[in-house]
C-alpha cells in the first residue's frame, strides 16, 4: 500500500483545483472570474506531479543499474559454484 | 557498488513527460481564455467537465487494458502481461477516482447534491471504483506470485463486466440526472475543441503515470528475483 500512496496523493492533488471551481447554486454575489488563478494553481500542481514522476524514474533507473550489477555478480558466483 | 554512475532516464520518457506538461498547461490556458466562462442552466460549474470527461474516458481505456492483459496472462502466464494489467489497474483506479470526485463536485454545484443514490450512472461508477479498488488490493496483498497472477487475471476479466453497465447506464435504466452525452453543453466550437484536446492532454499524462508504474513494478520484480537467488546461494552454502 505504501507504493500506492503517491497515487492516492495524486487524486487529492488533481481534484483540489476542481473543488476550487465548484460553487453552490444561489450564491448571492456575481460570479468572479477565478480561472486565471485556477490555471496558475493547476500549472504548479501538474508541474510538481511531472517533476515527481521524472525524479522517481531517475531513482528507478539508478535501482535498475544496481540490480543489473547484482545480477552479473550472482551469475559469476553461480558459475564459480558449479 | 561505487562504480554506479549517475542514472539516466530514457529520453523517450523525458519527451513524454515534457509533452504531458505542455499539453495539460495548454489545456488550462484554453479553459481560462478560450472557452465560454459560463453556459446556460449550470453556469460556470460546467468548467469541471474539462477535467471530468477526460478522466472518465481514460478510466475506460485503462480498464480495457486490464481486461486484455488479464486474458493474455491466463493464456500465456507471462509476468510482463501481469505487470501491464497491474499498472493499468492502478492508473485506471486513479482516473476513476478523479472521475467520481470531479463528478460529485460538479453535482454539488449543478444539482445541489453531492450524490444521487437513485442515479444508475453514478451508482454503477461507484461499483466500478470499488471493484477496481479490490483488484488493486488483491494485486498488492497476495504473496505467492503465481497464485496472485492467476487470481488477479480472473478478477480483472470479471470486473470488466461492469464497464458496459457504466457506459450504457443512462440508456438502459432510463431516467438519470447524469446526461447520456455531453453534446448539449453548447454550440460554441471552442467547447468541443477544448473537450477533445483535454482528452488528448490528460491521456498523455495518465499514460506517463502508466509507464512510471510499469517501470517501478519491473524493477521490483527483478529485485525480488535477485533476492531469491541470493537466498538460494546462502541456503546452498549453509547446507
Amino acid at each position: 500500500m505504501r507504493r500506492f500512496l503517491p497515487l492516492l496523493l495524486g487524486v487529492v492533488i488533481v481534484c483540489a483545483p476542481a473543488l476550487a471551481i465548484a460553487q453552490g447554486p444561489g450564491e448571492p454575489e456575481a460570479p468572479v472570474d477565478y480561472r486565471g488563478k485556477v490555471t496558475l494553481a493547476y500549472g504548479i500542481v501538474f508541474g510538481l506531479v511531472v517533476i515527481f514522476i521524472v525524479l522517481s524514474m531517475r531513482r528507478n533507473a539508478g535501482l535498475r543499474e544496481e540490480i543489473e550489477f547484482l545480477e552479473r555478480r550472482l551469475d559469476e558466483l553461480e558459475k564459480r559454484a558449479e | 557498488m561505487s562504480e554506479v554512475r549517475s542514472p539516466r532516464v530514457h529520453p523517450s520518457f523525458l519527451i513524454h513527460a515534457a509533452a504531458a506538461l505542455v499539453m495539460v498547461s495548454a489545456l488550462n490556458y484554453m479553459i481560462a481564455n478560450y472557452v465560454p466562462f459560463s453556459i446556460r442552466k449550470i453556469e460556470q460549474s460546467y468548467l469541471i467537465f474539462y477535467y471530468h470527461f477526460p478522466a472518465a474516458l481514460s478510466c475506460l481505456v485503462f480498464f480495457t487494458i486490464v481486461l486484455v492483459a488479464s486474458i493474455a496472462v491466463l493464456r500465456t502466464g507471462s509476468p510482463a502481461w501481469d505487470r501491464r494489467a497491474r499498472a493499468a489497474g492502478e492508473v485506471g483506479l486513479l482516473t476513476c477516482s478523479v472521475t467520481v470526485a470531479t463528478g460529485s463536485t460538479w453535482a454539488s454545484a449543478a444539482w445541489n447534491t453531492w450524490w444521487d443514490w437513485s442515479d444508475a450512472r453514478l451508482m454503477s461508477a461507484a461499483i466500478m471504483w470499488l471493484t477496481y479498488a479490490g483488484y488493486v488490493l488483491l494485486q498488492n496483498q497476495v504473496e505467492d506470485s503465481l497464485k496472485r497472477r492467476r487470481f488477479a487475471a480472473i478478477f480483472g476479466i470479471l470486473a470488466y463486466i461492469n464497464i458496459p453497465l457504466v457506459h450504457y447506464a443512462v440508456e438502459w435504466f432510463g431516467k438519470s440526472s447524469h446526461p447520456e452525452t455531453f453534446d448539449d453543453l453548447g454550440s460554441d466550437p471552442s467547447i468541443s475543441q477544448t473537450r477533445w484536446f483535454g482528452v488528448l492532454a490528460f491521456f498523455t499524462l495518465y499514460l506517463l503515470l502508466y509507464r512510471w508504474r510499469l517501470a517501478r513494478q519491473d524493477s521490483k520484480e527483478r529485485l525480488d528475483t535477485v533476492l531469491a537467488r541470493v537466498r538460494g546461494i546462502e541456503e546452498g552454502d549453509s547446507a
